[in-house]
């Protein structure tokens, strides 16, 4: 328990350690922040998550097995990774002085990737079938 | 007479009834996702020392490619943890509606002090990615300032990380105690879940997150240029080096081309002035350096030019002293660098002429610019005009 305490401590320090960086910075930039920050759990909890969590009731009850497992697996790539990558993919940075910023076909290389996770997740369904072949069908 | 409207159904944690969640891979994904915000907050801490430099501290100029390494990994590990981070919040999504204890002072305070500390957590955690990303593709949609605002927030994420383990430290020990499949299946088998297992679910969250890496880490590691891509540079450039701001964006084409353009070494009162053609006739020397960016990009190239301490022996500057270079660009941030004296006298600080054997083009800095070794792009500072100790 003392160990977790001093953990905890620890923890309280560095926030309070942010806290003394960030205070500082002026109105403007609190507000501009505790809007992304805000912006950033609303968005997450109350779009996001609400979308995955609806698809995944939608997959699981009622896809067939052997699909919804490598389906679930393929958009969890395919959507995580894409998110990762929003500021290229949009290339919003881009700017015409900067020709060597954001200079590669990121919508194409987005549909080749794209593609791979398809032709994987396919591979999947039909290894995945054939492995549940031996077992009891459930639906 | 009022309306009275159903209230909307909110649903109840029991309400989410997955077995793919569960301790056993939160605990799992939330190591993982621990270890990337470890490495990217002290990568980060380290970056800003470099540019804001303590007067009390010296940074090593060797290993020339420590920086080159160190904002690499800051930028791989922020996006490994973009898909651990969703797996980890859909794992623990149901904890956000678990039933609030309101009857009990006590249990009330408790609840909202563990809600309270984990709402700092998560609104940190995702902040400090989206922000780092956004700046990874210099992209700005924020007003506030990125820089001090990054650092800041990032020293809150990790901190409420720590105090996040601390409270939940008993419980993930018992959990990667237990085989992640633990109370994931019935024994009688009922209710085995229909898609994946959990530990597929783990895997693919890791295959994710290395997918995520693989597409943007050739922006440093050169030999998977071919499949990052989604890195923000292809590694195209003059003279094979990429550019992060064009002498057009820093509006100095005009002054870095004039034929009457001299670079002045000052030391007090004693100041000489020497155009290219006479940098050009000075003992020249060449080293093999990275421009390491602080977005996290970063490519090499063998620079050539005049050591910055034969500069400074012309106006007797004495070693170990701390000089100043400016640019001959107007304003911005970064048209000035402060050069601590161990970097001013290493042999490997070069004001640059050349660039992989072609002249210095405009855009890297054409007539001359600060090269050094371990130190961040931003502060290689292009278009000298002026050093002064």
């Amino acid at each position: 328990m003392r160990a977790r305490i001093a953990i905890g401590a620890v923890g309280v320090v560095l926030i309070a350690v942010g806290l003394y960086y960030f205070l500082p910075l002026g109105w403007d930039n609190l507000i501009s922040s505790a809007l992304w920050l805000a912006g950033g759990v609303v968005a997450h909890d109350f779009v996001f998550a609400m979308i995955v969590v609806g698809l995944g009731i939608w997959g699981a009850t009622l896809l067939p097995r052997w699909l919804a497992a490598p389906l679930a697996a393929g958009a969890i790539v395919l959507v995580t990774v894409t998110i990762a990558v929003i500021p290229m993919l949009g290339r919003f940075g881009a700017k015409s002085t900067d020709p060597w910023l954001l200079d590669r076909p990121y919508g194409l290389a987005w549909w080749g990737f794209a593609g791979i996770v398809a032709v994987a997740t396919a591979l999947g369904c039909v290894l995945y079938r054939r492995r549940l072949s031996g077992e009891r069908p459930r639906r | 007479m009022a309306l009275k409207l159903p209230k909307p159904p909110v649903p109840r944690e029991e309400d989410f009834t997955s077995r793919l969640r569960g301790p056993e891979l939160a605990s799992r994904v939330g190591l993982l996702l621990g270890i990337c915000f470890g490495v990217t907050f002290l990568t980060g801490v380290w970056s800003h020392l470099y540019q804001d430099q303590p007067s009390w501290l010296t940074l090593p100029t060797r290993p020339d490619w420590l920086y080159q390494v160190t904002q690499g990994l800051h930028v791989i590990a922020g996006t490994a943890a973009v898909p651990l981070l969703l797996v980890k919040l859909w794992s623990v999504f149901p904890k956000l509606f678990t039933a609030v204890p309101w009857r009990d002072i006590r249990q009330l305070a408790v609840h909202a002090a563990e809600r309270g500390s984990i709402a700092i957590l998560v609104a940190a955690a995702i902040f400090q990615l989206a922000s780092g990303l956004a700046n990874s593709a210099q992209w700005y949609p924020f007003s506030f300032s990125f820089r001090s605002t990054h650092f800041a927030i990032g020293w809150i994420a990790i901190g409420a990380l720590v105090l996040h383990i601390a409270v939940k430290l008993p419980k993930v020990r018992d959990a990667l105690g237990r085989p992640i499949s633990s109370g994931e299946v019935d024994p009688s088998g009922a209710g085995e879940s229909a898609g994946l297992s959990r530990r597929g679910l783990f895997r693919t969250a890791m295959v994710a997150s290395a997918v995520a890496v693989l597409s943007v880490a050739g922006g440093t590691v050169p030999w998977l240029r071919k499949i990052s891509v989604f890195s923000s540079h292809s590694g195209d450039g003059p003279a094979g080096v990429p550019i992060n701001k064009s002498a057009k964006a820093a509006g100095v084409t005009a002054s870095a081309t004039d034929p009457a353009y001299v670079l002045t070494v000052a030391n007090g009162d004693r100041s000489v002035s020497l155009s290219r053609e006479e940098l050009e006739q000075m003992p020249q020397h060449s080293a093999e350096l990275p421009i390491a960016c602080v977005e996290g990009w970063s490519a090499s190239g063998t620079w050539t030019g005049v050591r910055m301490r034969d500069l400074l022996d012309l106006v007797e500057v004495p070693a170990g002293t701390t000089v100043f270079v400016e640019s001959v660009q107007e304003s911005g941030p970064f048209r000035s660098s402060e050069v601590r004296g161990n970097y001013a006298d290493d042999p490997l600080t070069l004001v640059a002429l050349r660039l992989n054997g072609e002249v210095l083009a405009l855009d890297h800095g054409y007539p001359c610019r600060l090269i050094a070794p371990n130190r961040p792009g931003v502060l290689q500072t292009k278009w000298l005009g002026r050093i002064e100790a």
